[in-house]
C-alpha cells in the first residue's frame, strides 16, 4: 500500500510541475508573440511618420523650386503630398488608436500640415501678384509653420521610439526565456520517463522472481503430493501383507496346538493377533486419509438435508442401539464432493453416537446459518460461509483440547476405555473441509456435550 | 493324459507356501503338492515333464515376479491341452475389477486369501471336497 501511495504522490507532483512549466511556456510564447507584433506596429508607425516628414519637406522644396523657376513640374511633390497625406495621416490615426495621447498629437500634426500646405498653396497661387515684401512675410509664416511641424512630428517620433525600445526589450526578454522553459519541460519529462522505466523494470523483475518462486514451490508441492500418493499405495498393499501373515500364523498356532500348549500361552497369542488386526485397520484408515488429499470425483450440487438422511440410514443400527434422536432442519445445498461429504457427516454423527452419557438419551441437533468471513478471524475475510452446526449432549471434552482432537490419531481417552476408535475420524473431517475450502471447529464442555461447526464457503 | 492326485501351486511367497502345505496336511488326504515360484516356473514345469503332467488343479497367485498370475492364466487358457486344467486364482486382491478380469481370462474360481488360519482350513477342505471327491474332471485327449 505504502509503495503505491508514494508512487502516486511522486507522479502527481511531477505532473503538477510539468503543467506549471507548460503554463509558463505558453505565457512566455504568447507574450513574445504579442511584443513581436507590437514592435512591428511601432515600426510601421515610424515608417509612416518618416513618409509624412519627407512628403512635407519635398513639397516645401518643390515650392521653392517653383518660385525660382516658375516651372510647374516642381509642383509635383506638393500635388503628391496633397493626395497621399490624408490617407497616411488617417492610417496613422488608426495605428495610434491604442495610444490616445499619440492620437491627439497626430490630429495636431494634421492641423499643422494643413496649415503649412495651405500657406504653400496660397503662395504658389498668388506668387505672380505678390510683391516681394508680402512674399517674404508669407514665406516667413510658412517657415514658422514648418518649425511647428518639425516640433510636433519629432515629438511623435520620439514617443514612438521610446515605445519601440521598451517593446523590443520585452520581446528580447521573452525570446530568451522561452527556450529555458522548453529545456525544463523536456528535462522533467525525460527524468520522469526514465525513473518510471527503471521502477517498472524493477517491479517486473520482482514480479517475475515471485512468480518463479511460486512455480518452484508449486512443482515441489506437486512432487510431495505424488510421493504421498505413492506412500499411500505402498502402505495399503505392501505393509498389509506381513500383517495378514502374522494373523494367520498366530491363528494357526492356536488351532494346531490348542491341546498341547499351556493355557497362559493362548491369551498371549491372541494379543499378538489383536494387535496385528489393529495395525491393519490403522493402515487402512491412514490410506483412506492420504487418498483424500487429492479430491476424487467431480464437484456436484449436494443437498445437505438428503446427505444427512443417507448417513442416518447408514448408522440406523447405532441410532437404534443408543435410542438417539437427530434433529435435522431444512438445509441448503452446497457444491462439493458427495462421497467426501458423506464420510464427513458419518464421522461426526457416529462420534456423537459413540461418546454418549450413559444415563441420558442422546440428542443430536443440527443447525445452519450464514456468516461473513470477516466476523471470524479463522475465515477468509472476503467470502461468506454457510455454517452447519452439529451439537450433541454427550460426554463432551475439555475446552483446552478443542484443537488437539483434530490431530491424526490423537485421542482423549485411553486405549482400554470403552470407546473404540483409532482417533482418525476428526482429522479426516478437517481434511475434507480443507478440500472444500472450508473450516471445522470444535467446542466442548465436559459433561455437557460437544458442538462441531462446519464452515462451507458460498 | 493322466489325472494325478496332484495340485500345482504357483506362489512366490514362502510363508504362503508353508501355510498352504500345513493346511493341506491337516485335511488328511494324500495330495501331492507341486510348487512353482512364478509364472515362468509354472509353465516350464507343466510343459517340460517327460510324461505329460496334468495336475488335478492349479492354485494361482496373481502377484508374482518375472511372469505374474494374470499373464500365466492367459497363456494357460490359450494352450490347447493345458486349458482344460481348472485354475483357482488364490490371491490377496479383493477388487471387483480384478475379479472380473480373471474370470474373463478363463479362471474357474477366484478365492481371496483368508486372514485367519481357520478360514484357510475351510477353503482347503472345500477345495478337496469339490475337486477330489465330488466332481470328476474328465480330461480328454
Amino acid at each position: 500500500m505504502r509503495k503505491s501511495q508514494l508512487y502516486s504522490i511522486a507522479f502527481g507532483f511531477s505532473l503538477l510541475v510539468l503543467l506549471s512549466f507548460s503554463l509558463l511556456l505558453y505565457n512566455s510564447l504568447s507574450s513574445y508573440s504579442e511584443y513581436s507584433s507590437l514592435v512591428e506596429h511601432t515600426q510601421i508607425i515610424m515608417n509612416n511618420l518618416q513618409k509624412v516628414h519627407s512628403m512635407v519637406v519635398d513639397a516645401e522644396t518643390g515650392q521653392s523650386g517653383f518660385l525660382l523657376t516658375k516651372d510647374s513640374s516642381f509642383l509635383e511633390p506638393l500635388l503628391y503630398a496633397q493626395g497621399e497625406l490624408p490617407l497616411i495621416l488617417d492610417s496613422l490615426r488608426e495605428l495610434t488608436a491604442d495610444n490616445p495621447p499619440q492620437t491627439s498629437q497626430i490630429d495636431t500634426l494634421k492641423a499643422v500640415i494643413w496649415d503649412r500646405l495651405h500657406i504653400m498653396e496660397e503662395i504658389i497661387n498668388r506668387a505672380p501678384l505678390l510683391d516681394t515684401e508680402t512674399l517674404t512675410v508669407r514665406l516667413k509664416e510658412g517657415k514658422v509653420r514648418m518649425d511647428d511641424f518639425r516640433v510636433v512630428i519629432n515629438g511623435i517620433m520620439k514617443a514612438e521610439r521610446s515605445l519601440l525600445t521598451i517593446r523590443a526589450q520585452k520581446k528580447l526578454e521573452f525570446e530568451q526565456i522561452t527556450p529555458s522553459y522548453f529545456k525544463a519541460i523536456i528535462s522533467i519529462t525525460a527524468i520522469v520517463s526514465l525513473l518510471s522505466f527503471i521502477l517498472l523494470m524493477q517491479e517486473l523483475k520482482q514480479k517475475t522472481a515471485a512468480q518463479n518462486l511460486l512455480e518452484t514451490r508449486f512443482h515441489s508441492l506437486n512432487r510431495s503430493n505424488a510421493e504421498l500418493q505413492q506412500i499411500a499405495y505402498v502402505t495399503s498393499h505392501d505393509l498389509q501383507e506381513p500383517l495378514r501373515k502374522i494373523r494367520t500364523f498366530s491363528d494357526a498356532l492356536i488351532i494346531k496346538f490348542q491341546e498341547k500348549v499351556p493355557d497362559e500361552m493362548i491369551p498371549i497369542i491372541k494379543r499378538i493377533d489383536a494387535n496385528a488386526l489393529r495395525m491393519r485397520e490403522l493402515i487402512a484408515d491412514l490410506s483412506a486419509f492420504t487418498s483424500l488429499s487429492t479430491p476424487d470425483g467431480k464437484v456436484s450440487q449436494i443437498n445437505l438435508s438428503s446427505a444427512i438422511q443417507q448417513v442416518e440410514k447408514k448408522l440406523s443400527a447405532s441410532i437404534a442401539e443408543t435410542n438417539a434422536t437427530i434433529e435435522v432442519p431444512v438445509l441448503p445445498s452446497i457444491s462439493g464432493y458427495s462421497h467426501q461429504i458423506e464420510i464427513l457427516f458419518t464421522e461426526i454423527i457416529s462420534n456423537a453416537l459413540k461418546f454418549v452419557r450413559p444415563t441420558i438419551r442422546p440428542v443430536i441437533t443440527i443447525s445452519s446459518a450464514v456468516v461473513e468471513g470477516k466476523e471470524n478471524e479463522l475465515l477468509n475475510a472476503g467470502r461468506s460461509y454457510l455454517v452447519v452446526g452439529i451439537s450433541d449432549n454427550g460426554i463432551g471434552f475439555e475446552k483446552e483440547y478443542a484443537n488437539k482432537i483434530f490431530i491424526l490419531f490423537q485421542k482423549l481417552h485411553n486405549q482400554d476405555d470403552s470407546y473404540e476408535g483409532k482417533g482418525l475420524g476428526l482429522s479426516l473431517c478437517q481434511r475434507i473441509m480443507a478440500n472444500h475450502e472450508g473450516f471445522i471447529t470444535a467446542y466442548g464442555e465436559i459433561g455437557k456435550g460437544a458442538t462441531f461447526n462446519l464452515y462451507f464457503p458460498i | 493324459m493322466q489325472e494325478t492326485r496332484s495340485i500345482m501351486i504357483a506362489e512366490d511367497d514362502s510363508d504362503d507356501r508353508l501355510l498352504l502345505e500345513t493346511a493341506f496336511k491337516e485335511t488328511g488326504i494324500e495330495i501331492n503338492l507341486v510348487f512353482a515360484q512364478n509364472g515362468v516356473d509354472l509353465l516350464k514345469i507343466l510343459t517340460e515333464k517327460e510324461q505329460a503332467f496334468y495336475p488335478r488343479l492349479i492354485l494361482l497367485d496373481l502377484n508374482m515376479p518375472k511372469k505374474d498370475g494374470r499373464e500365466a492364466l492367459k497363456e494357460l487358457k490359450q494352450h490347447p491341452t493345458l486349458k482344460r486344467i481348472p485354475v483357482i486364482v488364490f490371491t490377496t486382491t479383493k477388487s471387483e475389477a480384478e475379479i472380473t478380469r480373471c474370470y474373463d481370462l478363463g479362471a474357474n474360481t477366484y478365492v481371496v486369501k483368508p486372514d485367519s488360519y481357520s478360514d484357510l482350513l475351510k477353503v482347503v477342505s472345500h477345495l478337496k471336497e469339490y475337486w477330489f471327491e465330488t466332481a470328476s474332471v474328465a480330461l480328454r485327449s
